[in-house]
């Protein structure tokens, strides 16, 4: 998942109303550019509002979905053909965007006006950055985006970073001015200073360190982090994913959770796992090589 | 050379071998080919990113490291060097943003360590220790403490 957030100048050309416009961003990025925007220019995309035309898009984590789009065979991304001359809209060349990091954006409410279809009007709360002062919402519209702020948003998503693997072919003006850009829209920055607003896949790694005794302690801390290392969490699972070598397919949450702390709450059992491994190995190779 | 910037503007020139130890701006590199221009990092401090650099370029001989798809040898958390121990020894907020820009920027060897300091941190301490550490505020219910408690009862027994 790519998230144009930082790219202006996709938005300036984007053109949503064509029904092949796909583009991938963070609602955070996507209310940055919308707040830049509307203070550059007075409106977004010829006085319309962005918001209408992509909340409905927008999925539980915030993510505008293209992942069909990228996941296509030829890998075509099926963009702007304007966007398409400029190679400006390859999912890689955007990469200053972290999709670990949702950054928490100030957005001061604004109560606008809605019109229901009976022609009563009644208000909405709408965050100044996402919303024209001026726009009116139907009543589909408004409980669209009513619905949307009842959908949970993650503050980290698991993804990893992008790594920008295919070549870039933008030239360096592109560059200096998207460099330009990111460092005008950063956000402040929340306080990570505490321990459970590490990202996920950060917060397994440091409890992998730790032996069962401490992962217990650790668990008495507070609701969220005995929730987090219950028997019953996917956490295990992961654990055993990542930290060993060898697991056992199709584990229930609980039994990873005895298998992990089976495991690696003892040595010597883990290099017997370990040895048996090897041997088994050492058996596949044997038959592989006389068949 | 490479020149870096920060998300407050500072610019700090490095040596490419030390850039190219994050993945983040070693892909970009061999996407743009040199150039003079300062690599923007939105989510990283000028104060994170000198201790970033001053870890890369500490650590710019090192060798490569070996990519062990499975884990063999259980994780370890008290093996760090004597000079990246005291180079993590910073207050707990610039620590978690160094982890958090080792990430962002994907300097596994920075990240393993961030991780690895605060396993140490929270090694050998009561439940009670580790939240006045961490701030962690204690919000269980008298259900769910008294359940704790039969729990370590429990596992006192056994």
């Amino acid at each position: 998942m790519m998230c144009l957030g930082y790219s202006c100048a996709v938005y300036r050309e984007f053109d949503l109303t064509l029904p092949d416009c796909c583009v991938s961003v963070h609602r955070s990025c996507y209310a940055l550019l919308a707040g830049h925007l509307e203070r550059a220019e007075g409106s977004l995309v010829g006085g319309q509002n962005l918001l209408q035309h992509i909340s409905v898009h927008i999925d539980s984590r915030g993510v505008l979905s293209a992942d069909s789009l990228y996941r296509s065979i030829n890998y075509q991304p099926r963009i702007h053909p304007r966007l398409k001359l400029r190679q400006a809209a390859k999912p890689s060349a955007w990469l200053m965007c972290d999709p670990t990091d949702l950054p928490s954006i100030p957005t001061p409410m604004l109560y606008i006006d809605v019109q229901d279809q009976g022609g009563q009007r009644q208000g909405v709360d709408i965050p100044r950055g996402l919303g024209h002062s001026s726009c009116k919402l139907s009543s589909d519209e408004a409980n669209l985006y009513l619905a949307e702020q009842t959908h949970i948003i993650p503050t980290q998503l698991l993804t990893p970073p992008p790594s920008p693997t295919s070549s870039m072919s933008e030239g360096m003006e592109v560059l200096v001015s998207r460099a330009r850009s990111a460092v005008e829209l950063v956000p402040e920055r929340p306080s990570f200073s505490e321990l459970l607003h590490l990202p996920p896949h950060i917060l397994l790694s440091i409890v992998s360190h730790l032996p069962a005794s401490d992962m217990l302690h650790l668990s008495q801390t507070c609701t969220r982090m005995r929730n987090y290392l219950s028997a019953n969490s996917a956490v295990w699972t992961q654990m055993c994913r990542t930290n060993l070598a060898y697991t056992p397919k199709h584990l229930f949450n609980q039994q990873a959770a005895e298998y992990y702390l089976g495991i690696r709450g003892n040595h010597r059992l883990e290099s017997l796992v370990l040895k048996q491994r090897e041997r088994v190995e050492v058996i596949i190779d044997y038959i592989m090589r006389t068949r | 050379m490479v020149v870096l910037q920060s998300s407050d503007g500072k610019a700090f020139t490095v040596e490419r071998g030390v850039a190219i130890q994050s993945v983040l701006i070693k892909n970009l590199l061999e996407d743009i080919g040199e150039s003079d221009e300062p690599i923007p990092l939105p989510n990283v401090t000028a104060k994170v990113l000198e201790k970033v650099i001053e870890y890369c370029e500490y650590h710019v001989d090192d060798p490569a490291p070996i990519q062990d798809d499975l884990d063999e040898i259980p994780k370890r958390s008290d093996d760090i060097e004597p000079r990246d121990e005291n180079f993590m020894k910073v207050d707990q907020e610039l620590l978690f943003e160094i982890l958090l820009a080792a990430n962002y920027m994907d300097i596994k060897p920075l990240l393993e360590l961030g991780c690895k300091t605060v396993a140490n941190m929270i090694r050998n301490k009561t439940a009670q220790e580790i939240r006045t550490m961490f701030n962690i505020v204690d919000d269980f219910s008298p259900e769910e403490r008294e359940q704790i408690k039969k729990e370590n009862e429990w596992a006192e027994d056994h």
